[in-house]
């Protein structure tokens, strides 16, 4: 463990009735840019504010490199808070804002100057430093409130939904710009977001919520190459389709399962023979093609154009298929017989809550 | 009855703001539509004069072909749901579906019907706080579409949800509004939604209409720049014609050189020729053909279903949308970047100045 990791041990936290927090442990190492997800009400804030000393667990340690630090107050704890309502002082210039940690830190003036001057330089910010904040865009106000928790010396910075207030256009080229300035610092950053695609592009990891408990903690590319369970194949990347099914075959991690649409699809796990299971295919996985070939036949039910993508659903003996697709192909219209087959499919035990409790996602 | 939506020349001002500037268009019988801006465009101000919240100052609103200025909302035959949709959180799901209407049977069966049809009538006797944003979210709507009105007028319905639910229910409300044979307008900033859910799109701006069609036409061939760009992610580069070769035109292009473009009439001498980023093709090795450009790559952010990659090419910056199976690209790779010339979007140079066309507000 280094400085500015930040570790959780079996923390918990209750709000009356409510468990916010389930026993949680993990570890963010320095260094990590580490973003958390999940749906509204699975302890995304509860996390955060445990790690900033806003809200204290009931049970469990947290850790900021080696320092428990369960009983040091926020401003100790060498984290900087960012939220979604920018919190910088309107009465005070922008330089004045950016000075005002290192000054009420004791460092004097001109310490104060040097630090805040680094900053600015460090993070390109050309800006007027005698204006006030609501002279300046929601953007490069959130960008000095960010620039003034690091000039206030925060080795960890816990962003709370920084960007869901900013022009989305902003946002992308802010998200990017904070991720290269963080990583050059060499900062550790917990990041909130309720926006999956900003989680995906500036993660290193990605803590996936549910329920109070951490549901997976892994590499973007890893949630999608191998989700732990049916939950992080519906959170992430849209609309997902689950089938019931038995394994009829089994090698290794490969099984053939038998999901009652005619014909048995391969899909990827470790399992026994004759298992209950659950099967997922995400859309990007079902490939479609005319009537005449070889596949799984339905029928084309919707084809919405989604911008840079379609997404075509299929009836299948009674079931729904949703499917994505780069291009449209002309047989591709409401009402056509078509073939479908998986191209790849991810296999889980069969969940005791069953299926449909298994992926509820609110 | 045929509930078409006509709007005519339609102005609107606060004091010294202009918020609608004689605006136009026609909604058919039955039809999805979707009124597509950013903040402060004006969907709202358009949508409450439709529904008989707001006057204008001047214009007309026809409804079924009847001009219904001197028509109290109420008596207009269409139902407003609000952005934000307070539900009354002290009156159970029933109470709230079923308050305003008359106690005619008649009507109460018919919001029991509307219940079911939004699959809550079993949380019936529940309350709001007790529900999720969606159920809630069902719940409002049901209350609207409780007054048996055949058009619905709905702000941002779904700007409270996140992605997935989001996603969930826009396509469940257009099922809903088709089986019942609705009128919906429905206003939203998001482009995606309204792509993939209208029969016909308008795209507001600053009071204006810029375009109006259906979702693959203002994609496809959007009106203007600014209509390009709200639509999705899109790159740009200013460009001068300087010549034709067969059914192509030639640009030149600050730190490209050359671009081939499918041949267009009258575009003027300088223009901006625009990719969708899904259009750009990134290759490991050259081809022979024109419009190949060597760079390299700055940064790939994996998106699940496809990755993002920015180009460096010359100093300029080229976003590629790379779907799933695609190469294997990383960072600092050395790539050949493709520009097809039958998709550039093809714009004459706007007077305003580029930064300009493209301004939200």
């Amino acid at each position: 463990m280094t400085m500015s990791s930040v570790s959780m041990v079996e923390v918990s936290k209750r709000y009356g009735d409510i468990v916010a927090l389930d026993s949680v442990s993990l570890e963010v190492e320095e260094g990590e840019y580490v973003c958390v997800i999940g749906p509204s009400g699975s302890g995304k804030s509860t996390f955060l504010k445990i790690i900033a000393g806003i809200v204290k667990p009931d049970e469990g340690e947290v850790y900021i490199g080696e320092r428990m630090v369960n009983n040091v107050p926020i401003e100790e704890r060498g984290v900087g808070i960012v939220m979604q309502d920018i919190l910088l002082f309107p009465h005070m210039t922008l330089w004045g804002n950016l000075t005002y940690g290192p000054i009420v830190q004791g460092a004097g003036y001109s310490k104060a100057e040097a630090i805040a001057r680094e900053v600015v330089g460090f993070m390109k910010l050309t800006l007027r430093t005698r204006a006030y904040p609501d002279e300046l865009s929601r953007g490069d106000q959130q960008k000095v409130a960010i620039a003034r928790a690091i000039v206030a010396g925060a080795r960890v910075l816990l962003l709370d939904e920084p960007f869901a207030s900013i022009d989305p256009r902003a946002a992308k080229r802010l998200r990017f710009e904070l991720k290269q300035l963080t990583r050059d610092l060499g900062l550790t950053v917990i990041h909130v977001t309720h926006n999956q695609e900003e989680a995906l592009s500036v993660a290193d990891k990605i803590i996936v919520m549910r329920r109070g408990r951490v549901e997976q903690f892994d590499t973007p590319l890893r949630l999608f190459s191998e989700p732990r369970t049916p939950f992080i194949v519906r959170f992430l990347g849209g609309e997902a389709n689950f089938f019931e099914g038995r394994v009829v075959k089994s090698e290794e991690n490969r099984v053939v399962v038998d999901i009652g649409l005619g014909k048995l699809v391969r899909g990827m796990g470790f399992h026994k023979v004759d298992e209950r299971v659950i099967y997922a295919v995400r859309p990007e996985h079902v490939e479609i093609s005319s009537g005449e070939k070889d596949g799984i036949e339905g029928v084309v039910e919707e084809v919405n154009l989604m911008g840079f993508y379609y997404r075509v659903v299929i009836s299948v003996d009674g079931h729904r298929v949703v499917a994505r697709l780069k291009d449209k192909f002309s047989f591709l219209k409401e009402g056509n017989t078509i073939k479908l087959r998986f191209k790849r499919g991810f296999v889980f035990k069969y969940p005791e809550e069953g299926l449909k409790e298994a992926i509820r996602y609110e | 009855m045929m509930p078409s939506i006509e709007v005519k020349d339609l102005w609107k001002s606060y004091g010294s703001i202009i918020a609608l500037r004689g605006v136009n268009l026609r909604v058919s019988d039955r039809e999805y539509f979707c009124l597509l801006g950013p903040t402060g465009a004006g969907k709202t101000t358009l949508l409450k004069i439709i529904a008989g919240l707001l006057k204008q100052d001047r214009g007309e609103v026809l409804i079924d072909g009847v001009e219904v200025s001197s028509i109290p909302p109420e008596l207009r035959g269409a139902s407003y749901m609000p952005q934000g949709y307070a539900l009354f959180p002290h009156m159970t799901v029933w109470e709230n579906v079923s308050y305003g209407l008359s106690v005619r049977e008649e009507s109460l069966s018919q919001a029991e019907e509307i219940l079911k049809l939004v699959g809550l009538w079993e949380r019936r006797d529940s309350y709001p706080y007790e529900l999720s944003g969606g159920q809630q979210q069902r719940i409002a709507l049901a209350r609207a579409l409780a007054s048996g009105s055949q058009i619905l007028l709905l702000d941002e319905p779904l700007s409270a949800l996140d992605a997935l639910l989001n996603l969930q229910l826009r396509f469940e409300l257009r099922k809903l509004a088709k089986e019942l044979g609705l009128t919906v307008i429905h206003v939203t900033h998001n482009a995606e939604e309204a792509l993939s859910i209208a029969d016909k799109i308008a795209i507001l701006r600053k009071g204006k209409i810029q375009q109006i069609g259906c979702p693959s036409e203002v994609y496809g061939s959007p009106a203007n720049l600014f209509t390009a760009n709200f639509l999705g992610e899109i790159n740009m580069f200013e460009g001068r014609l300087t010549g034709f070769r067969g059914r192509m035109c030639i640009f030149k292009v600050k730190n490209l050189g050359e671009l081939y473009t499918r041949r267009v009439q009258n575009i003027g001498l300088n223009v901006v020729i625009a990719y969708r980023p899904e259009d750009v093709e990134v290759a490991i090795n050259g081809w022979r053909d024109e419009n190949f450009f060597r760079g390299f790559v700055e940064t790939v952010e994996n998106m699940g279903f496809y990755r993002r990659v920015m180009i460096a090419v010359n100093g300029l910056e080229i976003l590629a949308y790379l779907w799933i199976g695609a190469a294997d690209i990383r960072e600092g790779d050395s790539v050949y970047v493709h520009l097809p010339p039958s998709k550039a979007l093809i714009f004459p140079y706007p007077k305003e100045g580029l930064e300009k066309a493209l301004l939200l507000e």
